[in-house]
Order: C-alpha cells, then sequence, then structure tokens
C-alpha cells in the first residue's frame, strides 16, 4: 500500500513510468486514480508475486474494445470562459505570459 | 519453434486488436485464453473472428487455432502478405475496427496493399473512414509512409443496415522513419466533413451551421465541407454526423467526431463534436488521444536510433499498448513530464529507442 500512496502522494506529477511498467494496477484505474483507489490498494498488498488475485476487470463501459474514447461530459464547453481559456492555443491568440510555453 | 513457456500468454478479450497486430509485427506467436469465460455467451464475438479470418487473408503462413468453446486462440503469425484483399465486415462492428489493424501492419506488408472492405463506415465505437482518411493516414506521413498511401470512401454506410464500401491503398516500407516530434504549435485551420445519407441533406447545412457558431470565434480559416452521397452510394440505413479536424502550425492534428443518434436534432451532434474538438485541442500535445497507439507503435519500429513525441496523458488503451509493446518487442518508453513553467501542464515526453525493425517480407518480393 505505501508504494501506491508514493505514486499518488502529488497528484499532478504522476511517475508514469512506475505506473505502467512496475505496477500491477489495471490500465483503467491508473486513468481513473483516485476515483477506486481503495480497490487498487489491496491489489498491491503484497510483494509476493506467486499468489497474486486476479480480479475480473469488469470496467463499465470499457469492456468493448472500442478506439475511440468515450467523450466525457462536455457539458461545460457552453461556458464562455472556458471556450476563452483556450484562446492562446490558435495563432490568433494573444500569448498571454505563463500559458504560451512556446515561444515560436 | 517457441516453446509455449516463453511466447506472450494474455487473457481476456479486450485488446485483442493490438495483440494481434504486435504478434503479426514481431513475429512471435501468441496465445490469448479466457476471452469472455465467465460471460453467459462464452468465447469470441462474430466481428472478432471476422478480425482473424481477414489476418488470415492478409497474411500468408498465419496458423490461427481457436479452442472448441472459442475462448482461447492460438496464433502463429506468417508473413504479411499484401496485395488485393477483400473482406465483408460484420455489422456488428464498423469497418474501423478492421482497418485499424490494418492500418498499422500493411506498411510492412510484402506487396502494396489493395484493401477493399464493406461494412458500416462511421459509428460511434471505432474511428471512422473519414477520421482514418484525414487524420490516422498523416500520422503515417510522420514517418515516411506517404506515397500512395490513401482511403478512398466509394459508398458510405450507416449502422445497422450499412452497405458501405473504402478501399485503401498503402505503399510498402523498408523502415520507418524516427520521430521527433515535440512542438504542438498553434492551431491554424479547422476542417471538417458533415455527411447526411438517406435524410434531408440540409441536415449537414445544419450541422455546419452549429459548429461554425463556436469555431469561428477562434481563427477564420474554418472550412467545413458537406459530403454529398446519393443513391446506391449512400448505403442502406439513414445517418448523419460531423467529423472535425484541426491542424496547427506544426501540423498537429486533433480531432473529433460525432454520429446521429436517433431523437438527437443536428445541432446537438454538431455541438458534441465541436466541443469534443475543443476539449482535444486544450488536452494539448502533439498527437491527440485517438492516435496515441499508432505512432507509438512507429516510434519503436523506427530506426536505431532516439525517437522522441509530446503527447497529452496517456488513455488506458494505450497504457495496456505500452505494457504489450514490453511483452512483444521487450522496448519501453521513458515517460516524462515536459518541463514547462506552467505548473498544470500533464503534458509528457515519451522517448524511446527505435528497434531498428527492417521490412524483411519486401526483401523477397
Amino acid at each position: 500500500a505505501s508504494e501506491f500512496f508514493q505514486l499518488h502522494s502529488h497528484k499532478q506529477k504522476k511517475d508514469w513510468m512506475a505506473l505502467i511498467y512496475s505496477s500491477k494496477l489495471s490500465p483503467h484505474q491508473i486513468v481513473t486514480s483516485g476515483v477506486d483507489a481503495s480497490s487498487a490498494i489491496s491489489k498491491l498488498d503484497d510483494g509476493d508475486d506467486f499468489f497474486s488475485i486476479r480480479e475480473a476487470n469488469h470496467v463499465p463501459g470499457d469492456s468493448l474494445d472500442m478506439s475511440k474514447e468515450l467523450l466525457e461530459d462536455l457539458s461545460n464547453w457552453a461556458d464562455t470562459a472556458l471556450l476563452d481559456s483556450i484562446r492562446s492555443l490558435f495563432i490568433t491568440g494573444e500569448k498571454s505570459g505563463s500559458t504560451g510555453d512556446n515561444p515560436a | 519453434m517457441a516453446h509455449i513457456g516463453s511466447l506472450p500468454h494474455f487473457s481476456g478479450h479486450q485488446f485483442l486488436r493490438q495483440r494481434l497486430v504486435l504478434s503479426i509485427l514481431s513475429g512471435k506467436a501468441v496465445r490469448i485464453d479466457k476471452i469472455r469465460a465467465d460471460d453467459k455467451d462464452p468465447g469470441l464475438r462474430d466481428y472478432e473472428v471476422s478480425l482473424l479470418r481477414l489476418l488470415e487473408k492478409a497474411t500468408n503462413g498465419t496458423v490461427i487455432e481457436i479452442s472448441v468453446t472459442g475462448t482461447a486462440i492460438l496464433i502463429k503469425p506468417g508473413i504479411i502478405l499484401g496485395g488485393p484483399v477483400s473482406h465483408d465486415c460484420p455489422l456488428s462492428r464498423s469497418i474501423g475496427y478492421f482497418l485499424e489493424p490494418l492500418v498499422m501492419i500493411s506498411p510492412f506488408a510484402k506487396k502494396p496493399f489493395e484493401l477493399t472492405l464493406r461494412g458500416i463506415t462511421s459509428d460511434e465505437n471505432d474511428l471512422s473512414a473519414d477520421l482514418i482518411r484525414t487524420v490516422t493516414l498523416p500520422h503515417l506521413q510522420l514517418f515516411g509512409i506517404s506515397d500512395g498511401l490513401e482511403l478512398r470512401i466509394k459508398k458510405r454506410g450507416s449502422p445497422p443496415q450499412g452497405g458501405g464500401e473504402v478501399q485503401f491503398l498503402c505503399p510498402v516500407v523498408k523502415q520507418a522513419k524516427t520521430l521527433n516530434f515535440v512542438d504542438p504549435g498553434k492551431i491554424k485551420r479547422i476542417r471538417g466533413i458533415a455527411h447526411a445519407v438517406r435524410v434531408t441533406p440540409q441536415f449537414s447545412n445544419r450541422m455546419i451551421e452549429a459548429s461554425r457558431s463556436v469555431l469561428n470565434r477562434y481563427i477564420p480559416d474554418v472550412y467545413l465541407y458537406s459530403d454529398v452521397y446519393k443513391g446506391e452510394e449512400s448505403g442502406k440505413s439513414p445517418g448523419y454526423g460531423l467529423t472535425l479536424t484541426a491542424e496547427s502550425t506544426t501540423s498537429a492534428l486533433y480531432c473529433s467526431e460525432a454520429i446521429s443518434k436517433p431523437g438527437v436534432p443536428p445541432e446537438d451532434i454538431a455541438m458534441t463534436a465541436t466541443h469534443a474538438l475543443l476539449a482535444e485541442i486544450r488536452r494539448g500535445g502533439c498527437i491527440d488521444r485517438n492516435h496515441q497507439c499508432l505512432v507509438l507503435l512507429m516510434m519503436i519500429l523506427g530506426s536505431e536510433d532516439v525517437g522522441r513525441c509530446r503527447m497529452g496523458e496517456p488513455t488506458a488503451r494505450t497504457i495496456q499498448f505500452l505494457r504489450d509493446i514490453k511483452d512483444f518487442f521487450g522496448i519501453s518508453f521513458k515517460i516524462v513530464p515536459v518541463a514547462s513553467e506552467d505548473d498544470s501542464s500533464t503534458q509528457l515526453l515519451f522517448s524511446c529507442y527505435g528497434s531498428g525493425y527492417v521490412n524483411i517480407n519486401r526483401g523477397l518480393a
């Protein structure tokens, strides 16, 4: 369990390499870390690889092998402030100091 | 002859396609078991069997063994043959389901692919023929696969009856070029295709109007095109949809799509597509979420040099793909956050040392 908390102690900077290559979390758990963290911890609680309990990974909405990502909730895009927040990503947008990380 | 103990072994029906692709490209046999073993209706679905049949047609010498119950398969891949292949896709999945894995393997065939697929051209589960044409194929060009690369949408087919037909032409290459793509640039143009078959063509225009009302606030270079298919070419079922792509100054492509649903007006479909495109743009990186796997695959197949690419956070599918790549090719990526003053940025830099994969099939021709 300690390993899990180490990986997630600072949520913004996930250690993706450790999560992908050395953890046993399912891909869905990594992406939605925090949401179903309690179930994830129990899978990591021992260092013994010999007897590992495999849960049936029934992930809702993910059971079909589909390539389009499920659309997240888009209702907040009706908000003008959010629409304006990505203006700097377009060529017509002003570079607003901190957000423009690519002075091209 | 590989020992059973050493060959990659997987469980479950998920991620079947990417494992088949990796198996064929790496030449390693793969065993997949427990395919819906606990399901009321266990075993492979019709579209999965159909995909296996298609891969059998596209290759030479592939041995596919399916257990009696259909819950376990063993695949010993042969060489990727190419040439003219034609396949009727079942109506349970769209053409995209079958075309995506083929796009991944076809550059490494013995002869250029001339693949004809019939079925449903766009649905909400897989990339539509439009997206593959306008977004997936340009991603292959990043790796030097371009001359003669083409997807023709001969007929459209909406679910449930389908009736569409596409033709995919892909050249063969000796080796994929190393990718170095770290500057996402800024969005300079937005393009879109609205299609409406067996409904009033006015629906296309309504979708375009609605989408423009949002997109015009950003840049003037917005061109949404109404793609008209009539009569036989429009398939057997009614349907409509909007496909949007945004291109940056460094040719990074973002895409989104929304397909008609019963009882939803075209304006709402257009808004879903538009907002999804903006969400994708905000997520940033050089590669949109739907194409992470394709790009990562081509990166490991590149020459023995360090390839780098900037992307947003990996999706669940990409994470599993990275793990599967390690199982088949023994290559892991270095993944570090992009250095930037902006602390909230979640973009990552993926880098790997190419495997120096050379298309051996081509040499035989």
